[in-house]
């Protein structure tokens, strides 16, 4: 592997990957990282009690923290193909996988329903 | 029987003393609600899974004595045996230093 | 030393019934036969007769409850089994125990598009149930209750969750020793390829929140914070 394409290098997760996988997950990981301080300046920021230069001071600083660091960015991907859409949060898979597993019975106690 | 409001109150915050909550009669924003929240980073992170997790490559290193056996490498090796001798094989590469040399020369 | 007494007592008491009423319908089983074809005289030892009849339970003296234990299961015939399998565990060990109560079973369903491209309007339909059971035990020392959850975690079921609250109590300043309360030492013993793993007690530490607090008390009093307060 030649040099890293985004600011901070991070591991690469198993399993399926490609540039949009490998993206998210660093956003993931400099999320999990810098989470305390933003939740630090966002309570200091929000807090009525506090001085008014101090709250705008916390604002501005969280307004420059870079965007990778931010919730808003993540998106959930399918763990084994990467596909970003109809993603079954509790199988970490889309449509298809997910399809496909329960078929073949890889997901415990997923059973074709009928009702 | 009537009780008055700021006995009420006083009640109220001798009890968020105790139990170690926040007292707060006015609804003032302080911002609790942001502190009282979880933190969700181990999830979100984890999501793709432990980049620590064991591959085959790392099991080899691991324990060079032992001989493992990767099937996925061997059927592509197979493949790779059985196109040849069809003679679908991979083109043979240029010997020559000419190859090499108009590569460097559009690098230029 | 009452508590030590009474299972005797009541397995006298099963003897008993089970002479008088059950005992045909035992005589069916094969195992049974085996045993009685070897030697007429010596009928099954009283303990291995119980196995064929449901788990007994102690009558609860003081209504003090002491834990309550969760089974979780997307299949329902191990999850009673293994109920069935604690209650007898907890009756050995002398603790008066209620259950298993069936609580509401999760239905989860989704429904997805049977083909990877367009076709929208042929759909599949999937379903899962987690099956749920309340096992509560009263007027138990904790110890026992440690030694009756380790010995159920050694013995545990693949494919059944086991989730157990266990309830301590103390005086009412809590925080003030919250630090000495036995059940906050960590546990061992996970639990594998469960719907909803964890064998835990409900206290939760604080470390992560905590961190939060500290990082506002460490930007607080940087200068370009401090010069406004």
């Amino acid at each position: 592997m030649g040099n890293f394409r985004f600011p901070i290098k991070t591991k690469l997760p198993p399993g399926f990957l490609n540039s949009r996988v490998i993206r998210d997950n660093f956003k993931r990981q400099q999320f999990a990282e810098n989470e305390v301080m933003t939740r630090a300046l966002k309570f200091i920021a929000r807090n009525i009690t506090l001085p008014p230069r101090a709250r705008l001071e916390a604002q501005l600083k969280l307004t420059a923290m870079p965007n990778y660091t931010r919730a808003t960015q993540i998106k959930n991907r399918c763990v084994e193909t990467g596909h970003s859409r109809f993603i079954l949060g509790d199988f970490r898979l889309c449509r298809t996988q997910f399809r496909e597993k329960a078929r073949s019975g890889e997901l415990p106690g997923v059973k074709k329903g009928i009702w | 029987m009537t009780v008055s409001k700021t006995r009420l109150l006083k009640v109220a915050e001798v009890s968020a003393k105790i139990f170690d909550q926040n007292f707060n009669p006015n609804g003032i924003r302080t911002g609790s609600k942001i502190i009282s929240q979880r933190l969700k980073g181990s999830t979100i992170a984890g999501y793709y899974g432990d980049p620590d997790f064991l591959k085959f490559k790392h099991l080899k290193a691991l324990y060079p004595g032992f001989q493992f056996c990767d099937l996925d490498e061997e059927y592509r090796l197979t493949m790779i045996e059985a196109r040849k001798r069809r003679g679908k094989g991979a083109p043979k590469k240029l010997k020559e230093a000419g190859g090499s040399g108009t590569k460097s020369k559009k690098r230029k | 030393m009452l508590r030590r007494g009474l299972p005797a007592l009541r397995l006298v008491r099963l003897q008993s019934t089970a002479r008088t009423s059950v005992a045909p319908s035992l005589t069916n089983l094969p195992f049974q036969k085996a045993v009685n074809s070897k030697n007429e005289e010596s009928p099954l030892p009283i303990n291995v007769k119980a196995v064929y009849y449901a788990p007994l339970k102690l009558p609860i003296q003081y209504g003090d409850l002491v834990a309550d234990l969760q089974l979780r299961s997307y299949d329902n015939e191990n999850l009673d089994f293994y109920a069935d399998f604690i209650l007898r565990v907890g009756f050995y060990l002398g603790m008066p125990m209620t259950g298993p109560k069936p609580l509401p079973s999760r239905r989860e369903r989704w429904t997805v598009i049977k083909s990877p491209f367009a076709q929208a309007k042929s759909k599949e339909n999937f379903e899962r149930h987690t099956h749920k059971r309340l096992i509560r035990v009263w007027d138990t020392n904790p110890e026992v209750v440690q030694i009756w959850l380790s010995y159920i975690s050694k013995h545990a079921i693949t494919g059944v969750g086991i989730k157990c609250n266990v309830f301590q109590r103390s005086k009412i300043s809590l925080d003030m020793d919250l630090n000495n309360v036995a059940l906050l030492e960590p546990q061992s013993g996970a639990r594998d390829e469960t719907p909803d793993e964890s064998k835990s007690t409900d206290i939760i530490p604080h470390t992560l929140d905590e961190a939060v607090g500290a990082k506002v008390m460490e930007l607080l009093n940087r200068p370009e914070f401090k010069r406004h307060l």
